[in-house]
Protein backbone atom coordinates (compact mmCIF):
# COMPACT_ATOMS: atom_id res chain seq x y z
CA UNK A 1 0.00 0.00 0.00
CA UNK A 2 1.43 3.41 -0.91
CA UNK A 3 1.45 6.59 1.25
CA UNK A 4 -1.67 8.17 -0.32
CA UNK A 5 -3.80 5.18 0.47
CA UNK A 6 -2.56 5.18 4.05
CA UNK A 7 -3.60 8.83 4.45
CA UNK A 8 -7.09 8.16 3.09
CA UNK A 9 -7.46 5.19 5.40
CA UNK A 10 -6.36 7.23 8.40
CA UNK A 11 -8.81 10.07 7.65
CA UNK A 12 -11.60 7.55 7.14
CA UNK A 13 -10.85 5.97 10.52
CA UNK A 14 -10.82 9.40 12.22
CA UNK A 15 -14.15 10.35 10.59
CA UNK A 16 -15.78 7.11 11.65
CA UNK A 17 -14.59 7.70 15.18
CA UNK A 18 -16.04 11.25 15.21
CA UNK A 19 -19.39 9.95 14.03
CA UNK A 20 -19.33 7.36 16.74
CA UNK A 21 -18.62 10.03 19.35
CA UNK A 22 -21.47 12.32 18.31
CA UNK A 23 -23.87 9.39 18.18
CA UNK A 24 -23.06 8.15 21.71
CA UNK A 25 -25.92 8.05 24.40
CA UNK A 26 -25.93 10.76 27.11
CA UNK A 27 -25.64 8.31 30.12
CA UNK A 28 -22.14 7.98 31.50
CA UNK A 29 -21.25 10.75 29.14
CA UNK A 30 -18.14 12.01 30.96
CA UNK A 31 -16.52 8.57 31.14
CA UNK A 32 -17.26 7.86 27.56
CA UNK A 33 -15.71 11.14 26.50
CA UNK A 34 -12.51 10.36 28.29
CA UNK A 35 -12.37 6.95 26.72
CA UNK A 36 -12.98 8.43 23.33
CA UNK A 37 -10.27 11.05 23.86
CA UNK A 38 -7.77 8.34 24.66
CA UNK A 39 -8.75 6.44 21.60
CA UNK A 40 -8.48 9.61 19.51
CA UNK A 41 -5.00 10.25 20.87
CA UNK A 42 -4.03 6.68 20.08
CA UNK A 43 -5.39 7.11 16.58
CA UNK A 44 -3.46 10.33 16.16
CA UNK A 45 -0.27 8.58 17.22
CA UNK A 46 -0.96 5.83 14.74
CA UNK A 47 -1.54 8.49 12.11
CA UNK A 48 1.78 10.13 12.91
CA UNK A 49 3.49 6.73 12.61
CA UNK A 50 1.87 6.21 9.25
CA UNK A 51 3.12 9.58 8.08
CA UNK A 52 6.67 8.66 9.11
CA UNK A 53 6.32 5.40 7.26
CA UNK A 54 5.15 7.32 4.24
CA UNK A 55 8.22 9.56 4.40
CA UNK A 56 10.51 6.58 4.79
CA UNK A 57 8.78 4.94 1.85
CA UNK A 58 9.34 8.00 -0.29
CA UNK A 59 13.01 8.03 0.67
CA UNK A 60 13.30 4.35 -0.25
CA UNK A 61 11.66 5.03 -3.59
CA UNK A 62 14.23 7.75 -4.26
CA UNK A 63 17.08 5.39 -3.35
CA UNK A 64 15.64 2.69 -5.57
CA UNK A 65 15.45 5.07 -8.51
CA UNK A 66 19.10 6.05 -8.03
CA UNK A 67 20.17 2.40 -7.82
CA UNK A 68 18.26 1.61 -11.00
CA UNK A 69 20.01 4.45 -12.79
CA UNK A 70 23.40 3.21 -11.61
CA UNK A 71 22.57 -0.33 -12.72
CA UNK A 72 21.57 0.93 -16.16
CA UNK A 73 24.82 2.86 -16.50
CA UNK A 74 26.85 -0.16 -15.36
CA UNK A 75 25.04 -2.32 -17.88
CA UNK A 76 25.81 0.14 -20.66
CA UNK A 77 29.46 0.19 -19.64
CA UNK A 78 29.57 -3.62 -19.63
CA UNK A 79 28.09 -3.75 -23.13
CA UNK A 80 30.66 -1.22 -24.35
CA UNK A 81 33.50 -3.20 -22.76
CA UNK A 82 32.20 -6.39 -24.34
CA UNK A 83 32.13 -4.74 -27.75
CA UNK A 84 35.69 -3.54 -27.26
CA UNK A 85 36.79 -7.04 -26.22
CA UNK A 86 35.19 -8.57 -29.31
CA UNK A 87 36.88 -6.00 -31.53
CA UNK A 88 40.25 -6.62 -29.87
CA UNK A 89 39.82 -10.37 -30.18
CA UNK A 90 38.99 -10.04 -33.84
CA UNK A 91 42.01 -7.83 -34.38
CA UNK A 92 44.25 -10.29 -32.52
CA UNK A 93 43.02 -13.22 -34.60
CA UNK A 94 43.15 -11.34 -37.88
CA UNK A 95 46.30 -13.17 -39.10
CA UNK A 96 44.59 -16.51 -38.50
CA UNK A 97 41.56 -15.52 -40.52
CA UNK A 98 43.60 -14.53 -43.56
CA UNK A 99 44.08 -16.96 -46.44
CA UNK A 100 47.73 -15.97 -46.70
CA UNK A 101 49.85 -16.35 -43.61
CA UNK A 102 53.53 -15.88 -43.03
CA UNK A 103 56.19 -16.64 -40.48
CA UNK A 104 59.68 -15.23 -40.08
CA UNK A 105 62.06 -17.86 -38.77
CA UNK A 106 65.80 -18.30 -38.96
CA UNK A 107 68.91 -18.57 -36.89
CA UNK A 108 72.09 -16.79 -35.93
CA UNK A 109 75.41 -17.81 -34.47
CA UNK A 110 78.70 -16.32 -33.42
CA UNK A 111 81.90 -18.26 -32.76
CA UNK A 112 85.47 -18.23 -31.60
CA UNK A 113 88.22 -20.60 -32.63
CA UNK A 114 91.60 -21.41 -31.11
CA UNK A 115 93.85 -23.65 -33.18
CA UNK A 116 97.44 -24.77 -33.22
CA UNK A 117 97.22 -25.19 -36.98
CA UNK A 118 99.90 -22.92 -38.42
CA UNK A 119 97.62 -21.58 -41.15
CA UNK A 120 94.91 -20.48 -38.74
CA UNK A 121 94.87 -17.76 -36.10
CA UNK A 122 93.03 -17.67 -32.82
CA UNK A 123 90.03 -15.57 -33.64
CA UNK A 124 86.49 -14.54 -32.98
CA UNK A 125 84.19 -15.32 -35.88
CA UNK A 126 81.24 -13.12 -36.63
CA UNK A 127 79.19 -16.12 -37.63
CA UNK A 128 76.09 -15.56 -39.66
CA UNK A 129 72.52 -14.40 -39.57
CA UNK A 130 70.11 -16.47 -41.64
CA UNK A 131 66.54 -15.18 -41.83
CA UNK A 132 64.05 -17.69 -43.22
CA UNK A 133 60.81 -16.48 -44.78
CA UNK A 134 57.74 -18.70 -44.96
CA UNK A 135 54.63 -17.54 -46.81
CA UNK A 136 51.69 -19.91 -47.09
CA UNK A 137 48.53 -19.59 -49.14
CA UNK A 138 45.79 -21.78 -47.67
CA UNK A 139 46.77 -25.44 -47.78
CA UNK A 140 47.87 -25.03 -51.36
CA UNK A 141 51.26 -23.34 -51.58
CA UNK A 142 54.24 -22.49 -49.42
CA UNK A 143 57.19 -20.29 -50.29
CA UNK A 144 60.37 -20.99 -48.37
CA UNK A 145 63.39 -18.73 -48.64
CA UNK A 146 66.55 -18.57 -46.55
CA UNK A 147 69.18 -15.86 -46.81
CA UNK A 148 72.71 -16.28 -45.52
CA UNK A 149 74.14 -12.99 -44.33
CA UNK A 150 77.71 -13.36 -43.22
CA UNK A 151 80.60 -11.12 -42.24
CA UNK A 152 83.62 -12.16 -44.29
CA UNK A 153 87.23 -12.27 -43.15
CA UNK A 154 87.96 -8.92 -44.81
CA UNK A 155 85.08 -7.21 -43.04
CA UNK A 156 82.71 -7.14 -45.97
CA UNK A 157 79.27 -8.66 -45.73
CA UNK A 158 78.15 -11.39 -48.08
CA UNK A 159 74.56 -12.18 -48.95
CA UNK A 160 73.54 -15.49 -50.49
CA UNK A 161 70.33 -17.35 -51.06
CA UNK A 162 70.58 -20.71 -49.34
CA UNK A 163 67.29 -21.74 -50.84
CA UNK A 164 64.22 -20.15 -52.36
CA UNK A 165 61.51 -22.50 -53.53
CA UNK A 166 57.78 -22.74 -53.98
CA UNK A 167 56.02 -25.88 -52.73
CA UNK A 168 52.67 -26.99 -54.05
CA UNK A 169 50.94 -29.16 -51.46
CA UNK A 170 49.43 -31.71 -53.83
CA UNK A 171 47.89 -33.75 -51.04
CA UNK A 172 48.72 -35.51 -47.80
CA UNK A 173 51.48 -37.63 -49.30
CA UNK A 174 53.16 -35.42 -51.85
CA UNK A 175 54.39 -31.89 -52.40
CA UNK A 176 55.92 -30.54 -55.57
CA UNK A 177 58.88 -28.20 -55.07
CA UNK A 178 60.43 -25.90 -57.66
CA UNK A 179 63.32 -23.47 -57.30
CA UNK A 180 66.51 -23.66 -55.31
CA UNK A 181 66.21 -26.18 -52.49
CA UNK A 182 68.50 -27.91 -50.02
CA UNK A 183 69.78 -31.21 -51.33
CA UNK A 184 67.81 -34.10 -49.82
CA UNK A 185 70.90 -36.34 -50.00
CA UNK A 186 71.63 -37.64 -46.50
CA UNK A 187 70.35 -35.91 -43.39
CA UNK A 188 72.93 -33.34 -42.36
CA UNK A 189 72.39 -30.72 -45.03
CA UNK A 190 68.61 -30.87 -45.18
CA UNK A 191 67.83 -31.13 -41.50
CA UNK A 192 70.83 -30.70 -39.24
CA UNK A 193 73.14 -27.96 -40.49
CA UNK A 194 71.54 -24.93 -38.74
CA UNK A 195 73.76 -24.17 -35.73
CA UNK A 196 70.90 -24.35 -33.21
CA UNK A 197 70.29 -27.93 -34.43
CA UNK A 198 73.85 -29.08 -35.11
CA UNK A 199 75.20 -30.55 -31.88
CA UNK A 200 78.73 -29.25 -32.42
CA UNK A 201 80.10 -25.90 -33.59
CA UNK A 202 81.38 -27.31 -36.87
CA UNK A 203 80.10 -29.62 -39.56
CA UNK A 204 81.38 -33.20 -39.68
CA UNK A 205 84.45 -33.78 -41.83
CA UNK A 206 83.32 -33.99 -45.46
CA UNK A 207 79.94 -32.41 -44.77
CA UNK A 208 78.99 -28.78 -45.18
CA UNK A 209 80.56 -26.32 -47.60
CA UNK A 210 83.33 -27.83 -49.70
CA UNK A 211 82.48 -31.36 -48.60
CA UNK A 212 81.33 -34.53 -50.25
CA UNK A 213 77.68 -33.97 -49.44
CA UNK A 214 75.72 -31.94 -52.04
CA UNK A 215 74.44 -28.69 -50.55
CA UNK A 216 71.64 -27.50 -52.78
CA UNK A 217 70.01 -27.97 -56.14
CA UNK A 218 68.14 -25.82 -58.63
CA UNK A 219 65.34 -27.75 -60.24
CA UNK A 220 62.23 -29.60 -59.20
CA UNK A 221 61.49 -32.10 -56.49
CA UNK A 222 58.67 -34.33 -55.35
CA UNK A 223 58.66 -35.17 -51.65
CA UNK A 224 56.35 -36.39 -48.95
CA UNK A 225 55.62 -39.23 -46.62
CA UNK A 226 53.30 -42.14 -45.85
CA UNK A 227 52.17 -43.72 -42.63
CA UNK A 228 51.94 -47.42 -43.43
CA UNK A 229 52.39 -48.35 -39.79
CA UNK A 230 56.07 -47.70 -40.20
CA UNK A 231 56.46 -44.15 -41.46
CA UNK A 232 58.13 -43.69 -44.84
CA UNK A 233 59.44 -40.45 -46.30
CA UNK A 234 60.85 -39.79 -49.75
CA UNK A 235 62.29 -37.09 -52.01
CA UNK A 236 63.17 -37.35 -55.71
CA UNK A 237 64.61 -34.46 -57.65
CA UNK A 238 65.98 -33.35 -60.97
CA UNK A 239 68.15 -30.28 -61.32
CA UNK A 240 71.04 -28.46 -62.90
CA UNK A 241 73.47 -30.54 -60.87
CA UNK A 242 77.06 -29.91 -59.83
CA UNK A 243 79.86 -28.29 -61.82
CA UNK A 244 83.62 -28.40 -61.94
CA UNK A 245 85.27 -25.44 -60.25
CA UNK A 246 88.00 -23.92 -62.41
CA UNK A 247 90.01 -20.99 -61.08
CA UNK A 248 93.25 -21.06 -63.04
CA UNK A 249 93.21 -24.80 -62.58
CA UNK A 250 90.68 -27.56 -62.29
CA UNK A 251 90.11 -27.51 -58.56
CA UNK A 252 87.02 -29.27 -57.32
CA UNK A 253 83.50 -30.53 -57.81
CA UNK A 254 81.10 -27.82 -56.69
CA UNK A 255 77.98 -29.38 -55.25
CA UNK A 256 75.80 -26.31 -55.01
CA UNK A 257 72.71 -25.30 -56.90
CA UNK A 258 73.59 -23.11 -59.88
CA UNK A 259 71.19 -20.61 -61.37
CA UNK A 260 71.60 -22.14 -64.82
CA UNK A 261 73.17 -25.26 -66.24
CA UNK A 262 76.38 -25.39 -68.24
CA UNK A 263 75.21 -28.50 -70.02
CA UNK A 264 71.84 -29.98 -70.87
CA UNK A 265 72.29 -33.04 -68.70
CA UNK A 266 70.35 -32.89 -65.51
CA UNK A 267 71.16 -34.40 -62.17
CA UNK A 268 68.71 -36.96 -60.83
CA UNK A 269 68.63 -38.21 -57.29
CA UNK A 270 66.72 -38.66 -54.11
CA UNK A 271 66.44 -40.23 -50.73
CA UNK A 272 64.05 -42.63 -49.07
CA UNK A 273 63.76 -42.96 -45.32
CA UNK A 274 61.86 -45.47 -43.22
CA UNK A 275 61.06 -45.54 -39.53
CA UNK A 276 60.63 -49.26 -38.77
CA UNK A 277 59.98 -48.33 -35.14
CA UNK A 278 59.31 -44.92 -33.62
CA UNK A 279 62.45 -42.85 -33.01
CA UNK A 280 64.61 -44.84 -35.47
CA UNK A 281 65.04 -43.63 -39.04
CA UNK A 282 67.11 -45.38 -41.69
CA UNK A 283 67.71 -43.72 -45.04
CA UNK A 284 69.33 -44.33 -48.38
CA UNK A 285 70.34 -41.73 -50.98
CA UNK A 286 71.43 -41.76 -54.61
CA UNK A 287 72.40 -39.12 -57.15
CA UNK A 288 73.80 -39.10 -60.66
CA UNK A 289 74.89 -36.24 -62.92
CA UNK A 290 77.19 -35.40 -65.80
CA UNK A 291 79.70 -32.60 -65.36
CA UNK A 292 81.07 -30.69 -68.34
CA UNK A 293 84.86 -30.65 -68.68
CA UNK A 294 86.64 -27.32 -69.25
CA UNK A 295 87.73 -26.54 -72.80
CA UNK A 296 91.47 -26.06 -73.28
CA UNK A 297 93.61 -24.58 -76.00
CA UNK A 298 93.03 -27.75 -77.97
CA UNK A 299 91.74 -31.28 -77.59
CA UNK A 300 88.35 -32.74 -76.99
CA UNK A 301 86.19 -32.11 -73.95
CA UNK A 302 83.97 -34.77 -72.41
CA UNK A 303 81.69 -35.03 -69.43
CA UNK A 304 82.64 -36.60 -66.16
CA UNK A 305 79.97 -38.94 -64.85
CA UNK A 306 79.22 -38.29 -61.20
CA UNK A 307 77.51 -40.87 -59.02
CA UNK A 308 76.84 -40.78 -55.30
CA UNK A 309 75.17 -43.12 -52.87
CA UNK A 310 74.79 -42.90 -49.18
CA UNK A 311 73.13 -44.36 -46.13
CA UNK A 312 72.15 -42.72 -42.88
CA UNK A 313 70.55 -43.73 -39.61
CA UNK A 314 69.39 -41.83 -36.56
CA UNK A 315 68.00 -42.92 -33.21
CA UNK A 316 66.52 -39.99 -31.33
CA UNK A 317 64.56 -40.70 -28.21
CA UNK A 318 64.15 -38.37 -25.27
CA UNK A 319 67.53 -37.03 -24.22
CA UNK A 320 69.47 -39.31 -26.58
CA UNK A 321 70.47 -38.28 -30.09
CA UNK A 322 72.61 -40.81 -31.97
CA UNK A 323 73.24 -40.74 -35.69
CA UNK A 324 75.55 -41.95 -38.43
CA UNK A 325 75.90 -40.99 -42.09
CA UNK A 326 78.00 -42.40 -44.90
CA UNK A 327 78.50 -41.00 -48.41
CA UNK A 328 80.43 -42.45 -51.32
CA UNK A 329 80.86 -40.49 -54.55
CA UNK A 330 82.81 -40.96 -57.75
CA UNK A 331 83.68 -38.79 -60.72
CA UNK A 332 84.62 -40.96 -63.65
CA UNK A 333 87.54 -40.03 -65.90
CA UNK A 334 86.95 -37.28 -68.45
CA UNK A 335 88.79 -34.96 -70.83
CA UNK A 336 89.27 -31.41 -69.60
CA UNK A 337 91.75 -28.62 -69.27
CA UNK A 338 93.81 -29.17 -66.16
CA UNK A 339 95.66 -25.84 -65.95
CA UNK A 340 94.82 -22.56 -67.66
CA UNK A 341 96.38 -22.21 -71.10
CA UNK A 342 96.91 -25.91 -71.65
CA UNK A 343 95.26 -28.40 -73.99
CA UNK A 344 92.77 -30.83 -72.56
CA UNK A 345 93.91 -34.11 -71.12
CA UNK A 346 92.42 -37.16 -69.48
CA UNK A 347 91.56 -36.41 -65.90
CA UNK A 348 91.60 -39.63 -63.88
CA UNK A 349 88.58 -40.76 -61.92
CA UNK A 350 88.32 -39.76 -58.31
CA UNK A 351 86.59 -41.46 -55.40
CA UNK A 352 85.26 -39.47 -52.45
CA UNK A 353 84.14 -40.84 -49.13
CA UNK A 354 82.86 -39.20 -45.98
CA UNK A 355 81.20 -40.51 -42.86
CA UNK A 356 80.61 -39.65 -39.25
CA UNK A 357 79.06 -41.12 -36.13
CA UNK A 358 77.77 -38.87 -33.36
CA UNK A 359 76.15 -39.32 -29.97
CA UNK A 360 74.71 -36.57 -27.80
CA UNK A 361 72.88 -36.91 -24.50
CA UNK A 362 71.07 -34.21 -22.54
CA UNK A 363 71.61 -34.67 -18.83
CA UNK A 364 67.97 -33.81 -18.22
CA UNK A 365 67.46 -37.51 -18.96
CA UNK A 366 69.10 -38.49 -15.68
CA UNK A 367 68.86 -35.48 -13.35
CA UNK A 368 66.69 -32.52 -12.44
CA UNK A 369 69.55 -30.59 -10.83
CA UNK A 370 69.42 -26.93 -11.87
CA UNK A 371 72.00 -26.02 -14.49
CA UNK A 372 73.36 -29.57 -14.67
CA UNK A 373 70.20 -30.76 -16.39
CA UNK A 374 70.85 -28.24 -19.19
CA UNK A 375 74.21 -29.77 -20.12
CA UNK A 376 74.61 -31.94 -23.18
CA UNK A 377 77.87 -33.80 -23.80
CA UNK A 378 78.58 -34.75 -27.42
CA UNK A 379 81.10 -37.01 -29.13
CA UNK A 380 81.62 -37.28 -32.86
CA UNK A 381 84.12 -39.12 -35.00
CA UNK A 382 84.33 -38.66 -38.75
CA UNK A 383 86.51 -39.17 -41.76
CA UNK A 384 86.72 -37.67 -45.20
CA UNK A 385 88.86 -39.20 -47.91
CA UNK A 386 89.55 -38.82 -51.61
CA UNK A 387 91.66 -40.80 -54.05
CA UNK A 388 92.37 -40.01 -57.67
CA UNK A 389 92.94 -36.66 -59.37
CA UNK A 390 95.37 -34.77 -57.13
CA UNK A 391 93.66 -31.37 -57.35
CA UNK A 392 90.38 -32.85 -56.18
CA UNK A 393 92.16 -34.74 -53.41
CA UNK A 394 93.97 -31.58 -52.27
CA UNK A 395 90.73 -29.61 -52.22
CA UNK A 396 88.94 -32.30 -50.21
CA UNK A 397 91.62 -32.22 -47.46
CA UNK A 398 91.30 -35.84 -46.27
CA UNK A 399 91.35 -36.13 -42.50
CA UNK A 400 90.18 -38.08 -39.49
CA UNK A 401 88.53 -35.91 -36.87
CA UNK A 402 87.52 -36.67 -33.29
CA UNK A 403 85.49 -34.01 -31.50
CA UNK A 404 84.32 -33.83 -27.91
CA UNK A 405 81.88 -31.13 -26.98
CA UNK A 406 79.70 -29.83 -24.20
CA UNK A 407 76.57 -27.81 -24.82
CA UNK A 408 74.56 -25.72 -22.41
CA UNK A 409 70.92 -25.31 -23.39
CA UNK A 410 69.42 -22.04 -22.16
CA UNK A 411 66.31 -23.07 -24.07
CA UNK A 412 65.57 -25.72 -26.70
CA UNK A 413 66.77 -23.36 -29.43
CA UNK A 414 69.28 -21.22 -27.54
CA UNK A 415 72.58 -22.83 -26.65
CA UNK A 416 76.26 -22.31 -25.97
CA UNK A 417 78.71 -24.91 -27.29
CA UNK A 418 82.32 -25.63 -26.48
CA UNK A 419 84.23 -28.34 -28.31
CA UNK A 420 87.73 -29.58 -28.90
CA UNK A 421 88.73 -31.39 -32.10
CA UNK A 422 91.75 -33.48 -32.87
CA UNK A 423 92.35 -33.33 -36.60
CA UNK A 424 94.61 -35.95 -38.18
CA UNK A 425 95.31 -34.98 -41.79
CA UNK A 426 96.22 -37.70 -44.27
CA UNK A 427 98.60 -35.50 -46.21
CA UNK A 428 102.01 -36.54 -44.83
CA UNK A 429 103.25 -32.97 -45.22
CA UNK A 430 100.38 -31.51 -43.17
CA UNK A 431 100.66 -31.09 -39.42
CA UNK A 432 97.94 -32.54 -37.24
CA UNK A 433 95.98 -29.96 -35.33
CA UNK A 434 94.07 -29.47 -32.14
CA UNK A 435 91.25 -26.98 -32.34
CA UNK A 436 88.96 -25.48 -29.72
CA UNK A 437 85.74 -23.87 -30.87
CA UNK A 438 83.01 -22.06 -29.00
CA UNK A 439 79.68 -21.03 -30.36
CA UNK A 440 76.54 -19.24 -29.27
CA UNK A 441 73.57 -20.22 -31.41
CA UNK A 442 69.95 -19.17 -31.47
CA UNK A 443 67.18 -20.55 -33.67
CA UNK A 444 63.95 -18.64 -33.94
CA UNK B 1 69.09 -38.56 -80.12
CA UNK B 2 71.88 -36.85 -78.25
CA UNK B 3 72.67 -38.19 -74.82
CA UNK B 4 71.86 -34.86 -73.20
CA UNK B 5 68.44 -34.73 -74.77
CA UNK B 6 67.81 -38.31 -73.73
CA UNK B 7 68.56 -37.44 -70.12
CA UNK B 8 66.25 -34.47 -70.29
CA UNK B 9 63.45 -36.53 -71.78
CA UNK B 10 63.87 -39.25 -69.15
CA UNK B 11 63.86 -36.66 -66.40
CA UNK B 12 60.79 -34.89 -67.73
CA UNK B 13 58.94 -38.19 -68.18
CA UNK B 14 59.92 -39.34 -64.71
CA UNK B 15 58.72 -36.17 -63.08
CA UNK B 16 55.44 -36.09 -64.97
CA UNK B 17 54.81 -39.71 -64.03
CA UNK B 18 55.65 -39.03 -60.40
CA UNK B 19 53.43 -35.99 -60.18
CA UNK B 20 50.53 -37.87 -61.79
CA UNK B 21 51.06 -40.84 -59.51
CA UNK B 22 51.23 -38.53 -56.52
CA UNK B 23 48.08 -36.73 -57.54
CA UNK B 24 46.23 -40.01 -57.95
CA UNK B 25 46.90 -40.88 -54.32
CA UNK B 26 44.94 -37.82 -53.35
CA UNK B 27 41.70 -39.68 -53.82
CA UNK B 28 42.24 -41.67 -50.66
CA UNK B 29 44.09 -39.07 -48.65
CA UNK B 30 41.61 -38.67 -45.80
CA UNK B 31 40.59 -35.61 -43.80
CA UNK B 32 40.11 -35.68 -40.05
CA UNK B 33 36.64 -35.19 -38.66
CA UNK B 34 36.13 -31.72 -37.30
CA UNK B 35 36.47 -31.65 -33.52
CA UNK B 36 38.00 -35.12 -33.40
CA UNK B 37 38.66 -35.55 -29.66
CA UNK B 38 41.50 -38.00 -30.32
CA UNK B 39 43.42 -35.58 -32.51
CA UNK B 40 45.08 -33.83 -29.57
CA UNK B 41 46.40 -37.13 -28.20
CA UNK B 42 47.59 -38.27 -31.63
CA UNK B 43 49.27 -34.92 -32.14
CA UNK B 44 51.07 -35.06 -28.80
CA UNK B 45 52.41 -38.51 -29.63
CA UNK B 46 53.47 -37.51 -33.14
CA UNK B 47 55.09 -34.32 -31.78
CA UNK B 48 57.15 -36.33 -29.29
CA UNK B 49 58.17 -38.95 -31.85
CA UNK B 50 58.94 -36.80 -34.87
CA UNK B 51 60.09 -33.29 -33.96
CA UNK B 52 63.20 -34.44 -32.12
CA UNK B 53 64.23 -36.57 -35.09
CA UNK B 54 66.12 -33.42 -36.07
CA UNK B 55 66.07 -30.85 -33.27
CA UNK B 56 65.18 -30.26 -29.63
CA UNK B 57 61.42 -30.07 -29.28
CA UNK B 58 60.24 -26.51 -28.91
CA UNK B 59 57.71 -25.17 -26.48
CA UNK B 60 54.25 -24.77 -28.06
CA UNK B 61 54.14 -21.32 -26.44
CA UNK B 62 56.99 -20.08 -28.65
CA UNK B 63 54.65 -19.25 -31.52
CA UNK B 64 51.10 -18.10 -32.08
CA UNK B 65 48.52 -20.28 -33.76
CA UNK B 66 48.91 -18.83 -37.24
CA UNK B 67 52.70 -19.05 -37.00
CA UNK B 68 52.51 -22.73 -36.05
CA UNK B 69 50.24 -23.23 -39.04
CA UNK B 70 52.98 -22.05 -41.39
CA UNK B 71 55.89 -23.50 -39.46
CA UNK B 72 54.35 -26.98 -39.28
CA UNK B 73 53.82 -26.97 -43.04
CA UNK B 74 57.52 -26.22 -43.49
CA UNK B 75 58.46 -28.98 -41.06
CA UNK B 76 56.12 -31.40 -42.78
CA UNK B 77 58.08 -30.93 -46.00
CA UNK B 78 61.53 -31.11 -44.42
CA UNK B 79 60.79 -34.22 -42.36
CA UNK B 80 58.61 -35.94 -44.96
CA UNK B 81 55.57 -36.16 -42.70
CA UNK B 82 52.21 -37.19 -44.13
CA UNK B 83 49.70 -34.35 -44.12
CA UNK B 84 47.38 -35.99 -41.59
CA UNK B 85 50.23 -36.43 -39.10
CA UNK B 86 51.24 -32.80 -39.60
CA UNK B 87 47.65 -31.68 -38.91
CA UNK B 88 47.59 -33.74 -35.71
CA UNK B 89 50.80 -32.07 -34.55
CA UNK B 90 49.40 -28.65 -35.46
CA UNK B 91 46.24 -29.31 -33.46
CA UNK B 92 48.32 -30.28 -30.45
CA UNK B 93 50.57 -27.21 -30.70
CA UNK B 94 47.68 -24.79 -31.16
CA UNK B 95 45.79 -26.30 -28.25
CA UNK B 96 48.87 -26.17 -26.04
CA UNK B 97 50.06 -22.62 -26.53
Amino acid sequence: MDGGRLTVAAVACAGALLVAITAAPSEGHAQSNEELLRRIEAMEQQLQGMKRLEQELEALKAQLGSAQTQAREAQEQAVAAQQQAVAAQKQAREPERADAKWHLAGYAHTDFRVSDLGSETDTFLAGAFNPIFHFQYKDLALFEGELAIEVEDDGTTSLEIEYAAIDLLLHDNAAFTAGKFLSPIGQFQTRLHPPWINKLPDAPAGFGHGGVQPLSEVGVMLRGGFDFGPMVNYAVFGGNGPRFEFDGELEAVELEGFGSDDNSDKSIGGRIGILPIPHLEIGGSYMTADLEGVAGTSGRVTEGEYTLWGVDAAYTRGALDARVEYLDAEVDSFFSQREAGEPTELIPSTDFEAWYAQVAYRLSGITDMPYVRNLEPVIRYGEVDAEGFEHFVEHTVPEDRLTLGMNYLFAPSVMAKLAVSWRDFEDPDAEDATEVRGQLAYGF
Amino acid sequence: MKKANAHGAVLAGLLVALVMAAASFGAWAGEEKAGDPAQFARGAKAWAENCNRCHNVRDPKELQDYEWYVSVTHMRLVAGLPGNVARDILAFLQASN
